[in-house]
């Protein structure tokens, strides 16, 4: 169906937008944050240790088993890290503290005798006029620095055999995550939302199997029972969604109860007096989109869609059809509720995998590539939304009732011409709506001759001598893109 | 291609402004957060000790795919995260010594394996101090700011394993705006 505008329906399905807008702002402000503690990179130079007090310093550490480490008998934050040869203490003794040192001395106790094995170093910056590293005996290490600056910089570093220190179990599992690539956690973030597809596809084709839908193999001329063509659009695709809101403005035109103005300034509706029954979701709509007006401009339509962020009339129409369509037993339950029940997980796991995207990187920053990971889940999590919603949840009724419609869809999607005559084009309009949300409103104008086609009376354009190709021209961009923008401001929850 | 019905439709297409907005920084804060962390990112220059290549308070841009497909290159002006404390601090120097060389500084002079290095970017003149000889491993590498009286690098705190090279500077952004190539030996 073409389209006015390239107004289109809400991001994934999902509608939360509230929630995703504030997600926005407070990710915005976290990037932002961290990007500009982070980005400035010193092209360092040394400076002149010879100015500040005089003092000095020793200092006792204590690296244990589990490979905790101990300052003067107390424990610290600084630990013990795997590399893939050797398990490493690097750790900053002195930093900027802004007093002179004399000498600073530190004393390394390892827990077993492997000090000469350790390769021992030292790395003092900013004014420290000279430093060592040596093994005092089997299990001790001595660092020392002479002549150490106010904005001095020392970090000692011990170089461990492997098999020195038993490392917990988290630290081990992250080292071992580290140790894949950037490949192989790409490779992991593809085949997350693949399985998903899969497992979800599977799932829906053995709920396919127990239920399953009769393929008619002859057409069906006539529609098979009267109910509104949203209600056959839901028994259709289980979605309320802009084709069944377009086909439900035209079946109100041709019902008479309203009229589409097509003029080269813009469309525009008219309501007539209302002289037959409406469905309550027929109401609303027209309230939806009249109010008290009589005739409404695009312009006012278009002010409908961008005055509201949400419209509960919207969102009361949606459930109107879905609760007629589960009244009348095509369904097991309200599809609406079983909607929610895949945009509920889809959201939360999208949400968890946003949060998890972002925090990897502040607390794992061995472990970057597994932001890949997230972003996998962030795409499962959509895919889950999309693709859940298509779980068959139709009744035995349902499913007949939809295989006698799939037969008359096969009759509005023949590719055989119908000869003309009056009765056949009346036959035209009257089945527009329910080729609209059988999406083959194409197929079913194709079938009819150019000539001689007669625009209905609730179309009235300025256009002189319409034909059939032109009307569809006319009328699919106006309803298309009323359609779509309705869609859009049902709040959240519904679709 | 982006009619609601398809899939790339649904992702890309989208109601109101603020929902538009909202939809479309998430995506872009997503994407830059992985570029930022993976590709390429922006980063300023703080410090003299690469003068007169880069100055204080220039934005440079920094390639950090290419040293996860390929290793540095002797010239190649590399940020990396100074040894002593690899989680707050980086620093932007030139590689000046591969694995397996031996780097010696005497009398003013980089000797690389006993040969006196041609450093045509330097200022001509330029005294390079801190005397000293040191042999690199195979994952080592040695790196020197341009400004040498001006710059703490290797010289002071020793060869660089190549795990602490972030990755290569490859333009100069803001407010010269220039390529920055390797140069040849």
């Amino acid at each position: 169906m073409e389209r006015k505008k390239a107004r289109k329906a809400p991001f994934l399905e999902i509608n939360w937008r509230k929630l995703m807008f504030f997600s926005a702002v407070f990710l915005v402000v976290f990037v932002a944050a961290k990007l500009i503690s982070t980005a400035r990179y010193s092209a360092d130079e040394p400076m002149d240790s010879s100015y500040s007090t005089v003092s000095s310093s020793n200092v006792s550490l204590e690296v244990k088993k589990n490979g905790s480490v101990y300052k003067d008998g107390k424990k610290i934050s600084s630990k013990i890290s795997p590399q893939k040869n050797f398990d490493e203490l690097r750790m900053l003794v002195y930093d900027k503290n802004g007093f002179y040192l004399d000498n600073l001395e530190v004393n390394l106790t390892l827990p077993s005798a492997v000090a000469k094995d350790s390769d021992p170093q030292i790395l003092a910056i900013h004014g420290v006029d000279s430093a060592t590293a040596s093994v005092t005996n089997d299990s001790t290490i001595s660092y020392a620095a002479i002549g150490v600056g106010a904005d001095a910089t020392i970090t000692i570093i011990a170089k461990l055999p492997k098999g020195v220190v038993s490392l917990p179990f988290l630290d081990q599992l992250v080292f071992l995550l580290s140790s894949f690539g950037g490949s192989v956690w790409l490779v992991v973030a593809i085949i997350i939302p693949l399985l998903s597809i899969i497992y979800l596809i599977m799932l829906i084709s053995l709920h396919s199997r127990t239920q399953k839908i009769s393929t008619p193999e002859r057409p069906i001329t006539a529609p098979p029972m009267a109910i509104p063509p949203a209600v056959v659009g839901v028994l259709t695709n289980q979605d309320v969604g802009p084709r069944e809101i377009a086909a439900t403005l035209i079946d109100l035109a041709l019902r008479k109860f309203i009229f589409i103005i097509d003029r080269d300034r813009g469309f525009a509706f008219g309501k007539r007096i209302f002289a037959g029954p409406l469905l309550g979701f027929e109401k609303i709509l027209l309230s939806k989109i009249f109010r008290d007006s009589i005739k409404i401009s695009e312009q006012e339509v278009s002010e409908r869609f961008s005055n509201h962020l949400y419209s509960h009339k919207m969102s009361l129409f949606t459930n109107g059809i879905y609760g007629l369509s589960t009244r009348l037993g095509y369904f097991k339950e309200n599809p609406a509720s079983m909607h929610r029940k895949y945009q509920f997980v889809g959201i939360i796991l999208f949400f968890f995998a946003l949060v998890c995207f972002f925090l990897n990187f502040r607390y794992f920053p061995s472990l970057p590539y597994a932001a890949f990971f997230w972003v996998g889940m962030m795409v499962a999590s959509i895919v889950i939304i999309i693709i859940g919603s298509k779980m068959p949840i139709r009744t035995a009724l349902g499913r007949q009732a939809l295989s006698n419609w799939l037969a008359f869809k096969k009759y509005l999607s023949d590719p055989a011409p119908l000869p003309y005559d009056a009765k056949n084009f009346q036959k035209f309009v009257e089945y527009l709506p329910y080729a609209i949300v059988f999406k083959c409103e194409a197929l079913w104008a194709k079938r009819f001759s150019e000539e001689e086609f007669m625009v209905p009376d609730w179309f009235i354009t300025d256009k002189p001598s319409l034909g059939l190709q032109d009307f569809c021209l006319s009328l699919y961009p106006i309803i298309g893109y009323v359609g779509q923008n309705l869609a859009t401001i049902r709040e959240p929850g519904y679709k | 291609m982006f009619n609601r019905e398809t899939f790339i439709g649904r992702v890309v297409s989208g109601g109101g402004f603020i929902f538009d907005f909202a939809r479309w920084l998430v995506i872009l804060i997503i994407t830059l957060t992985l570029l930022h962390f993976f590709v390429i990112t922006v980063f300023i220059v703080d410090g003299e000790s690469m003068d007169p290549t880069f100055a204080t308070g220039e934005f440079g841009a920094l390639d950090k795919i290419s040293y996860d497909f390929s290793d540095p290159e002797r010239g190649d002006i590399v940020v990396l995260n100074y040894p002593g404390d690899p989680e707050h601090r980086r620093y932007v120097k030139r590689v000046v010594g591969m694995p397996g060389d031996r780097v010696e500084v005497k009398s003013g002079t980089v000797y690389l394996n006993g040969k006196k290095l041609a450093e045509n970017y330097l200022p001509q003149g330029l005294y390079t101090d801190k005397d000293g000889s040191w042999k690199l491993s195979s994952d080592e590498y040695f790196t020197m700011g341009d400004n040498r009286p001006n710059s703490n690098d290797s010289r002071y705190f020793g060869p660089v394993e190549k795990r602490f090279l972030v990755g290569k500077v490859v333009w100069i952004l803001f407010p010269r705006f220039f390529s920055v190539v390797t140069p040849t030996y």
